[in-house]
């Protein structure tokens, strides 16, 4: 409805609306709209639920009524061009975004036009959009990006006067965020005078996240950092055990809690129960289900993997206040207010304070009011991260997000979708591309190669016959062939989906999608849980899998892959503080105290280690030798100590190691006595000539190989199908481990390949955190200690199988190893 | 121990199936002494080629370290008959020049072996080959009691052994302590002997023999039995 407002300032319009939804606005939300209205860039921090949309949002409203002051002048029939774009991180936030965007334009009685354009939105809408686009628009990274082929919609982008990133934080640190940059830098480009803002939680570089955001050419006197506001109460509490066992519980999940985690359900009136992966979420909905049968209907689970129809079921119920709990996935940390979600259960550790921070911000989503979380162990150790994550928080230590610096995939995405978008000539786009603080670096070398690769397939040296992509004419770079402009649009984008199968009733609706692999080894009437319901296999057609109800009990969950997240540097600093303060006798705190038990074992059958000593523990298993190490840098650093101490160790000695690690240690097996006093002294931990030797275990490990994976989809040497979707192209299917070796042998230059290596050791192994550990290791103590048994401290390390290996042995020695093992076991049995 | 229970590897192990010596070979052929006989399986040359044209950038060199690969097998054995068991183009647009250039040297290099092609889904679309290509096409072929195919079809009764390939067969050896990733294999079962694929640019797929199978692996240019189907075979016997 349209009243015609009365005469009044912007201002006095403004207050008006806060009013009505009953809310005076914030001052940091004043100081946002007074820099937009300065023409300002920025970046606006705070927890969810503290009124940052409306803070970024009232901005260029604000700035359209300045302009047009006179309302009887504004015509809804003919809304104003573009404005504004407003860009998210997932397609389904885009309906809430736009309800909580539409609000103020219709209390305000602007004549503004808010639509959305995602990958679900219809044909008929993009059509009409690409002829005009609405006043505001809502989008994703990916139809940002594909919105740059369109030529015709370019000019549409001159007046554009505002880009809003929400989300800011979950961009920041992935291809997404490098793809947001260069398509950022493409609209300043067309809009010299562009204000950008973004929205993000708090981190712990935000001077760097506004930086990438705004680009390597934005002056410091025209952006802001606006902190939103502070008086956020938070509540973190953690769910104890009754008895502790002697060991870090098994099950690994902690289901063991699902009574006491039921009572606090109870007594909440909507809880969202966050677990760390989706078979967890399967799992924990089951059990919390069996324990409460009267609960059926009032608990959903949600999940990335399940069906949008029954995602958006689950949402409403959330919505409305009428699910009492919903057991989810990181799918649940973003967007969207449930206002009436009171209680946050986190299930197993968060990973970083940051995190922590976040999720507890899911619960008390008004302002004002205060939000609570429990924390759920799933291993006892879990209960030193949480204490040591409300230090982190209480100290302010909050994790960054490091940016990716120059990937050259997305580049090469990106220049094919600029030379489809009306082409591009060579110096004025390397300015461009060079204007984003990832690419700042770009040499005129990588420029060229990158170049090559679009046009040529690779350097001018190398053949690729008959490769076309993009075309030269009159030194314009443009494409020209339909099919290439086809099958660019059909893989733009970052992400990575796994071979995906549907998983269906025989009926026909659709439950959600499981991975080929976990599919593919189930036999017909094997029963799974999935999507909350346990179902059984009936059989696979056309790349669906047929299921159907089924009771009693399951064989298996379903696992998804997926990044686990690390602990973080500074959780990890923090657990080693806490351990040192156990060490010592010392013991702060209910989570700490409960477990005095499990840390007696540890000090008495091998030994708690303080921050200077690194903690060595030598177990004698069956079929061989175990080495623990637990210098306590989180996973990801493991993994590339673990490797690295492989590769050394196996240089002086032919033998074979499988590897495990968590974020508190490694394991290393071998089927011979592991030397470590040896190793030690011959350098294992050593930094000397760490890069080379990081680079030869990473080779041993395959990791670049596994790396290589996304990349090759990003530079379109991988053909993207999309779940469900028959494979057109079967003949164009090639894995990434099988490119990647040919790659290797047939152009090993190919700066593809140097960049999975660089990846691996920037991102995988976080090379620079493991060369910090390995100093901090030279400067410690050794303790090495042969326990009777396996310790609490390496018990959750024995839950993960042993997986990486490192061999210093022919392929063909070890296989014979293997053949005799396997003889020999046959002839036990 | 017995002498047939050591398990060596050899890059020419010799087998005896439906009553005929075969040979299987580092090389991932088979050799069949008696018919002085190289087989091969799933060459897919110009697969390279073909992703080039769909505007997909792979460099050359597959094709040639293919034909490479069959050269040494052929020289080697002294074999005066080639047969490939299907899939010897990816497709239609793996006959780019750069690919013709390679397999026409590879047919001067080899002018008194009779080569012959037994179509398989991939060589479906071919349409005809050049006429001065030394190679002839059959949908498949009988060498008295075993048949050579493309498909791992059900083996007619009047048929011992089918020779065949389309799956690209790998296993993978796993023991309580270790686990390799995927080996190419040659695969045995119901009368059928699979060879593994040949093309340096093809993927694999993992099979899982069963009880009444046998499997041998191909490690670093050697064939080797995988131990559990060894074990299968010399329990049951005993």
């Amino acid at each position: 409805m349209l009243k015609s407002p009365q005469p009044s300032t912007p201002n006095q319009s403004v207050e008006r609306f806060f009013d009505t939804i009953g809310f005076r606005p914030f001052r940091f939300q004043r100081s946002v709209w007074r820099a937009y209205r300065d023409g300002q860039s920025g970046l606006v921090h705070s927890a969810t639920g503290t009124g940052k949309t409306l803070a970024a949002w009232m901005g260029p409203l604000l700035s359209f009524l300045e302009k047009n002051r006179d309302p009887t002048k504004w015509n809804p029939k003919r809304p104003p061009p573009l404005r504004i774009l407003w860009i998210t991180p997932l397609r389904a936030l885009a309906g809430d975004t736009e309800q909580s965007l539409r609000a103020p334009i219709d209390a305000l009685g602007l004549p503004w036009r808010l639509e959305s354009r995602t990958g679900d939105s219809k044909a008929s809408l993009k059509a009409r959009q690409r002829k005009r686009l609405p006043t505001a628009l809502i989008t994703t990274p990916e139809s940002l990006s594909l919105m740059l082929t369109h030529q015709n919609m370019l000019d549409q982008f001159a007046n554009l006067e505002g880009v809003i990133v929400d989300e800011w934080h979950e961009l920041l640190g992935t291809k997404r965020g490098v793809q947001i940059e260069l398509a950022l830098a493409r609209l300043r480009r067309l809009s010299p005078h562009l204000r950008t803002w973004g929205l993000s939680a708090t981190l712990g570089n935000l001077q760097q996240a506004q930086d990438t955001l705004l680009g390597a050419q934005a002056c410091p006197e025209s952006s802001r950092i606006i902190e939103g506001s502070k008086d956020k109460r938070l509540k973190i509490e953690s769910v104890i055990p009754n008895k502790i066992d002697r060991f870090p519980w098994s099950g690994h999940i902690g289901t063991k809690m699902v009574p006491q985690v039921a009572e606090l359900l109870e007594q909440s009136a909507s809880t969202l129960v966050f677990a760390n992966t989706r078979s967890q979420t399967e799992i924990w909905y089951q059990h919390l289900l069996k324990h409460r049968r009267d609960w059926a209907g009032q608990i959903a689970v949600h999940h990335g993997s399940l069906d949008a129809s029954v995602r958006r079921w689950v949402e409403d119920g959330l919505r409305a206040g009428s699910l009492r709990a919903v057991v989810c996935t990181s799918s649940l940390d973003l967007g969207v207010d449930f206002t009436a979600v009171d209680l946050v259960v986190q299930v197993g550790s968060p990973k970083g304070a940051a995190r922590l921070l976040q999720r507890a911000g899911r619960s008390g989503h008004q302002p004002g009011v205060a939000s609570r979380l429990v924390f759920v162990p799933t291993n006892a150790i879990e209960l030193v991260e949480l204490a040591a994550a409300q230090d982190a928080i209480r100290q302010r230590k909050l994790e960054a997000r490091e940016p990716i610096h120059k990937p050259l995939d997305v580049l090469a995405q990106h220049l094919v979708t600029i030379a489809i978008g009306g082409g591009f000539e060579s110096a004025e786009l390397l300015a461009e591309v060079r204007s984003t603080e990832a690419y700042q670096s770009l040499t005129d070398a990588e420029w060229e190669w990158v170049i090559d690769f679009v046009c040529r397939g690779g350097s001018s040296l190398q053949a690729y016959p008959e490769f076309s992509r993009v075309e030269t004419i009159n030194g314009r770079y443009t494409v020209t062939q339909r099919r290439v402009t086809r099958q660019h649009r059909m893989n733009i984008g970052t992400i990575v989906s796994d071979a995906s199968m549907k998983v269906k009733y025989m009926k026909g609706a659709t439950l959600g999608t499981a991975e080929e692999n976990f599919i593919s080894r189930l036999s017909p009437g094997e029963k799974f849980l999935f999507a909350g319901r346990l179902v059984e296999m009936v059989r696979v057609k056309d790349n669906a899998a047929y299921v159907r109800r089924a009771t009693g009990q399951p064989d298996t969950v379903p696992r998804w892959m997926g990044g686990r997240m690390p602990l973080s540097s500074e959780l990890s600093d923090a657990l080693r503080g806490k351990l040192e303060e156990a060490a010592g006798g010392q013991l702060v705190g209910r989570e700490m105290k409960a477990l005095s038990g499990l840390m007696k074992i540890q000090q008495r059958w091998s030994k708690l280690p303080r921050r200077d000593e690194l903690l060595i523990e030598r177990i004698k298993v069956r079929g061989g030798y175990q080495l623990f190490v637990f210098p306590f840098e989180g996973r990801l650093v493991h993994e590339g100590l673990s490797a690295l101490m492989a590769y050394r160790m196996s240089q002086y000695q032919k033998v074979t190691f499988s590897m495990a690690c968590n974020d508190y240690g490694l394991v290393l097996q071998s089927p011979s006595i592991i030397e470590i006093d040896a190793a030690i002294e011959q350098g294992v931990f050593s930094t000397d000539e760490l890069t080379g030797d990081i680079l030869s275990s990473m080779n041993a490990t395959e990791m670049a190989k596994r790396q290589f994976r996304q990349i090759a989809r990003v530079a379109g040497l991988i053909q993207q199908g999309f779940p469900g979707q028959q494979k057109k192209s079967s003949h164009l299917q090639a894995s990434s481990n099988l490119l990647f070796d040919v790659f290797n042998q047939y152009d090993p230059d190919n700066l593809l390949l140097d960049q999975s290596r660089r990846e691996v050791l920037q991102h995988q192994l976080e090379a620079s955190r493991m060369f910090d550990a390995l100093e901090r290791i030279g400067r410690s103590q050794i303790v090495i200690t042969d326990p009777p048994k396996v310790t609490p401290l390496a018990f959750p390390l024995l839950v993960d199988k042993l997986r990486a290996r490192v061999s210093s042995e022919t392929l063909a020695d070890r296989v014979a190893r293997m053949q005799r093992d396997l003889e020999k076991a046959a002839g036990e049995s | 121990m017995t002498d047939a229970q050591t398990n060596k590897m050899t890059d020419r192990l010799p087998i005896e199936l439906a009553g005929t010596t075969l040979q299987l070979l580092g090389g991932r052929g088979v050799w069949m002494p008696a018919a002085k006989t190289l087989l091969v399986a799933d060459t897919h040359l110009g697969k390279e080629a073909t992703f080039r044209r769909h505007h997909i950038p792979i460099p050359t060199g597959s094709t040639t370290g293919t034909l490479a690969a069959v050269t040494k097998m052929l020289q080697e054995t002294d074999a005066t008959r080639f047969i490939i068991l299907g899939d010897m183009f990816h497709a239609r647009s793996s006959l780019s020049p750069d690919v013709c250039e390679s397999l026409e040297a590879f047919f001067n290099r080899h002018p008194s072996v009779e080569m012959l092609l037994v179509r398989g889904n991939h060589d479906a679309h071919l349409g005809q080959l050049p006429a001065a290509w030394p190679i002839d096409i059959v949908s498949q072929y009988a060498m008295d009691r075993i048949l050579l195919m493309h498909h791992p079809i059900e083996v007619p009764s009047d048929f011992d052994l089918l020779l065949c390939g389309h799956l690209h067969p790998a296993i993978r050896l796993e023991t309580m302590i270790d686990k390799t990733g995927k080996l190419p294999c040659f695969w045995y079962s119901q009368k059928r002997l699979v060879l593994p694929a040949i093309g340096e640019f093809t993927g694999t797929h993992r099979i899982h023999p069963g009880p009444r199978d046998r499997a041998w692996m191909v490690v670093d240019g050697q064939v080797m039995e995988h131990a559990n189907t060894r074990r299968q075979r010399f329990t049951r016997r005993v």
